[in-house]
């Protein structure tokens, strides 16, 4: 009973590890946001504190206690506002020194461990590599080279790939009672997350907003520059200008492979039409500086550039298609 | 329930155990030998490679008592109690999780204690970079004269961030990334005492993915034991770690060097649809082009890591008439970029879309939707090939800096030399062009509001290139001037040349105020339009790096700062000349700075 969507061979290599008793004590759980990190990570808890034959089980009481996070054994790190800080791993630390109360393990998941601080890995290093015996440490994060290649080196790492598009809408029908073409649908828009498609379903505000964002985006593209730079003083005040630009960005992609004969490969399938339309009028090259272009500014906003700036700049170099 | 990890059980206990470090192993060995024991040592060098357990071997060699000529004996009730972590003599310390000077206040206090046991009292100090500077230098005095029974080893992966008074104090040993056969020994070791059953092409292929670390590499196998199936095959070994068939990976390659841009998209979706991890796609699309540019320029087969059917694949691609080797060359280029774009991406494809894409388009101009780029089909393979061979090769398969070429001199001199020479030299641009330069200068020179449509003209003649390379002329010859003005000008670098305006760089707002002064101002004016040749003027920016920058990029060969820096300024031209910029200029706005960044592709 892992209940992942996704990962067989994870789950696969995890299952067997434990069966063959060579269960890592150390592990690195890579992937983007929503494919199943986490989710794998509290599972692989359970199984660690579960007597079943198959663990986990589900059923019995530790399982219990962990699906509803109260397990005493098993403690979730997550970063104190931005960044994961050494106080955390030195209390960790001494936690994990200690013996589990109910169960046989003790299990610390540090999640989005890219955001930890230089001094917090290091200080992780010593502990990581020589854990106490009753401890297992898993680490998630977005994607390992984030990481310093001493902490990589330390843990056993699983990358967790995109799910497939049809492993997700499957999942979605049977296991959310989802309709077969919505279920289809979202799947393809999570791009590989299943946990994209489950935050949706739980609210459907988030489909709204992400279709209102793509009409902006239509009308910005066969906007005029004053538009733009309006619309730049609008977006920079959004807090989740990181997601909208992702969005963005898989959009001008969708124009640039159309534009190259690739209409079969669009991921924002609902706006096949916008997409080929903006492809007629733009060169795939137009296109691929966008994408670029997006990259660049996603990557700059990590680092707190002015946002407004950023975007103005940005807006202005899009081709007007109309 | 838990077994140790391999790599912590199978940890080397003697030191012939520590593999390709010998020419460490045997100075320690000679120096316990010779009784010469340094009081303290720094190890250091990538991860994995034996640090830590090279000190605890050490701290155990010099405090055994058994009866052996080549400590440690691991028999004797010193080694044991030392293995066993119980051993009061050998100190562990974290440098990493107690990086405070308490902590070190609190280690020289104890330093005095005698040992217990054995000899030497050994402390070990592992990830040492971690410490905070007051750390290090209440460490200072402690590790310069130590007591006669105390011995540190500091241990790091990061000896730079060390203080030199630090490193100054230790005998250093640095410790290398070991060979993959080596590695793969190593690994045998551990199979044969575990009962495993792994390939020999299975081992070197873990090994080969440990890149040099044993560490790595050990964990690697730990998860291939996991798995626990009984014989492990390459197989096996690549698809429990989710390594990437050839044949997929081949259809990328395939595309890039023919120019089958919509061929390869295609390719690219279906190695994702298999459930490939972009990472190690990447890696893979990586290496094998790597493998077709040696096959193509003619080395031979060994030592390249590919099977012999996917050499043979690869050889007939390169026979297709199509190839390029110049999309080939790119593409090595775009795709090792795209590794740093895979971090920000927004979905894993989209970084090899991009790369692939852009390594077409740069051999076919425009890109036809559907087909094959125009070049691919048309340029019969021989002059295709042939042609193309000399110039973008070199950069990208060693560093033959284009400076260096231009000026004929080889580049391993010291900058300050090259620079010395360079300025002794002649203006470095052709008669011609720079009388066309000043020609066309004196032309225009008189209407200097009409400066937008006659960029373009003058850009051609004025270069960026060309003030860089005779900047060291100009501030060798301020000195005669003024050697007040030549010390401001050693910190300036041109970095931008619009028209006949030069952008000075400052390495500070100090250096800028001196030099906007009108009279220094005109002085520089005065001295780089004779260098040049032609009049040009002068304004100043604070930009800390920007000789930074262009050192960086001469080291690093490949991609010099010159073309890298006429593209900036030619996009500086684009940006000025926007019509988004013009608009807001004529609506009465003043354009105050053009900002460009460096990162612009990243």
């Amino acid at each position: 009973m892992w209940q992942i969507i996704g990962h067989e061979w994870a789950v696969e290599l995890l299952r067997r590890s434990l069966v063959n008793g060579r269960s890592a004590q150390a592990l690195l759980f890579a992937g983007p946001d929503g494919v199943g990190k986490t989710r794998l990570a509290w599972a692989l808890a359970a199984a660690l504190n579960c007597d079943a034959n198959d663990p986990p089980c589900g059923r019995c009481r530790a399982c219990g206690l962990v699906a509803r996070r109260q397990h005493p054994d098993v403690l979730l790190v997550e970063p104190d506002g931005a960044r994961l800080k050494i106080d955390q791993v030195r209390e960790l630390q001494h936690t994990l020194s200690l013996s589990p109360v109910m169960g046989r393990q003790r299990v610390a998941i540090l999640s989005q461990f890219e955001s930890a601080t230089r001094e917090a890995a290091n200080a992780l290093l010593k502990t990581l590599e020589e854990p106490p015996p009753h401890a297992t440490l898993v680490l998630t994060a977005s994607d390992a080279e984030l990481l310093l290649p001493t902490i990589v080196s330390r843990c056993r790492v699983m990358a967790l790939r995109p799910v497939p598009v049809d492993t997700i809408a499957e999942a979605l029908r049977t296991q959310k009672g989802v309709a077969a073409e919505q279920a289809q649908m979202l799947a393809r828009l999570a791009g590989g997350r299943p946990g994209w498609a489950l935050r949706v379903l739980e609210d459907d505000g988030l489909l709204a907003a992400r279709g209102a964002d793509l009409d902006l985006l239509e009308e910005l593209v066969q906007a005029g520059r004053w538009e733009r730079l309006d619309a730049a003083e609008r977006l920079a005040k959004r807090d989740d200008l990181v997601d909208l630009l992702a969005l963005w960005q898989v959009w001008w992609r969708d124009v640039q492979l159309a534009a190259l004969g690739c209409r079969d490969l669009i991921v924002n399938l609902d706006r096949a039409d916008a997409v080929t339309r903006a492809a007629g009028h733009l060169s795939a090259a137009e296109a691929a500086r966008a994408v670029r272009g997006l990259a660049r500014v996603r990557a700059r906003l990590l680092r707190n550039v002015n946002a407004r700036l950023a975007l103005e700049a940005m807006l202005l170099q899009w081709q007007r298609a109309h | 329930m838990n077994t140790l990890a391999l790599t912590r059980k199978w940890r080397a206990q003697t030191f012939d155990g520590i593999l390709g470090q010998e020419h460490i192993t045997r100075t320690l060995q000679r120096q316990i030998k010779a009784g010469r024991v340094g009081h303290a040592y720094l190890f250091s060098g990538v991860r994995g490679t034996g640090k830590t357990s090279t000190a605890r071997i050490l701290a155990r060699a010099i405090n055994c008592v058994g009866n052996t000529a080549d400590p440690p004996c691991n028999q004797c009730e010193v080694c044991r109690t030392m293995a066993a972590g119980a051993s009061l003599d050998l100190i562990e310390i974290d440098a990493a999780s107690n990086r405070g000077i308490d902590e070190i206040r609190e280690l020289r206090e104890r330093v005095g204690f005698m040992p217990q046991q054995g000899r030497y009292r050994v402390y070990v100090i592992d990830e040492v970079h971690m410490l905070t500077n007051e750390a290090f230098n209440a460490l200072l005095k402690t590790l310069e004269e130590p007591p006669a029974h105390v011995i540190f080893v500091l241990c790091t992966t990061e000896a730079h961030r060390l203080p030199d008074t630090i490193l100054s104090r230790c005998q250093r040993f640095e410790f290398r990334r070991a060979a993959q056969h080596v590695v793969a020994q190593k690994l045998r070791y551990i199979c044969d005492q575990e009962g495993l059953h792994v390939s020999d092409e299975a081992l070197a292929y873990l090994a080969r993915r440990g890149a040099g670390s044993f560490r790595d590499a050990e964990s690697l196998l730990d998860q291939v034991a996991a798995y626990g199936a009984g014989d492990v095959s390459l197989e096996l070994a690549q698809s429990v770690l989710g390594a990437v068939p050839y044949q997929l990976v081949l259809g990328v390659s395939r595309a890039l060097t023919i120019g089958d841009v919509a061929g390869g998209l295609r390719a690219v979706a279906e190695a994702f649809d298999s459930g490939a991890d972009a990472r190690q796609l990447l890696g893979s699309i990586i290496e094998q082009l790597r493998a077709l540019l040696l096959m193509r320029v003619g080395t031979s087969d060994e030592g390249l890591l590919v099977s012999q059917e996917e050499a043979l694949e690869l050889r007939s691609l390169i026979a297709i008439p199509a190839f390029s080797l110049r999309r080939l060359v790119q593409g090595i280029r775009l795709f090792s970029e795209a590794s740093e774009a895979l971090r920000t991406a927004a979905r894993p494809e989209i970084p090899l879309e991009l790369a692939l894409v852009e390594a077409i388009a740069i051999d076919g101009g425009e890109l036809a939707p559907g087909s094959p780029a125009p070049s691919a089909g048309v340029a019969p393979s021989s002059t295709s090939v042939h042609s193309e061979t000399p110039t973008p090769q070199p950069a990208a398969v060693e560093p033959t800096s284009a400076q260096a070429a231009g000026t004929g001199q080889p580049d391993a001199r010291p900058v300050a030399e090259r620079e010395r020479e360079a300025a002794e030299e002649q203006l470095d641009v052709p008669e011609s062009s720079s009388r066309n330069a000043a020609a066309l200068d004196h032309e225009s020179g008189t209407a200097p509001s009409e400066q937008a449509p006659r960029t373009a003209a003058a850009k051609r003649t004025l270069s960026l290139d060309v003030v860089q390379g005779n900047w060291s002329r100009v501030v060798a010859r301020m000195r005669a001037q003024n050697p007040q003005l030549q010390a401001v000008l050693r910190s300036v670098y041109p970095t931008g040349v619009t028209g006949d305006l030069v952008t000075l760089a400052c390495e500070s707002a100090f250096h800028r105020d001196r030099l906007s002064d009108d009279r220094r101002r005109e002085q520089v004016e005065q001295v780089l339009s004779d260098v040049l040749g032609t009049g040009c003027r002068v304004q100043c920016v604070v930009d800390r790096d920007a000789r930074a920058r262009q050192q960086g990029s001469e080291g690093g060969g490949g991609k010099g700062l010159f073309a890298e820096s006429d593209a900036q300024e030619a996009q500086r031209q684009q940006l000025l000349n926007h019509p988004a910029v013009r608009d807001l200029t004529e609506r009465g706005g003043r354009v105050r700075r053009v900002e460009l960044d460096a990162d612009q592709d990243s």
